[in-house]
């Protein structure tokens, strides 16, 4: 894994923990706009992290888009898990 | 609770507090960065309490 792809993969962990925690207090106050805009924020964010590094590296879940046109490399590449 | 009866180790006044009965209100307008959220743990910079903070001594346990 080079250096960039790792700063994308922390990246990802790290936008990702905001929405869980996010997720987890919005579950119990519904209808608090700031946290449901910080959610939308940190989610469009991590929409558009995911994207990029799927087209870059290799796919993060198998239902995103396959960036080769030769192999399926959501089988061929290391899986997200395994970083 | 002055003594802690049944540990080995009576710990008086030094007895640690080991938990919280209560999970502290979280003022939503405080938020953490990303990066820092994922380091502490939480979002929520009023949920943060890491030993010293929480607990006046160091665990007698540690």
């Amino acid at each position: 894994m080079t250096a960039e792809q790792a700063a994308m993969m922390l990246k990802l962990q790290q936008v990702g923990m905001t929405m869980d925690d996010l997720r987890e207090y919005l579950d119990t106050h519904l209808y608090d706009q700031y946290a449901l805009e910080r959610f939308n924020m940190a989610a469009a964010e991590y929409a558009a992290l995911q994207e990029e590094y799927s087209r870059t590296y290799s796919p993060l879940t198998w239902h995103d888009a396959c960036n080769s046109d030769s192999e399926w490399n959501w089988g061929l590449s290391d899986f997200p898990w395994d970083y | 609770m002055k003594e802690c009866p049944g540990i080995a180790m009576p710990c008086g006044e030094n007895c640690p507090k080991v938990g919280y009965g209560f999970v502290p209100i979280q003022d939503v307008n405080r938020f953490y960065d990303y990066e820092s959220a994922l380091i502490t743990g939480s979002v929520f910079p009023d949920l943060i309490y890491p030993q010293g903070k929480y607990g006046p001594k160091e665990s007698a346990f540690a």
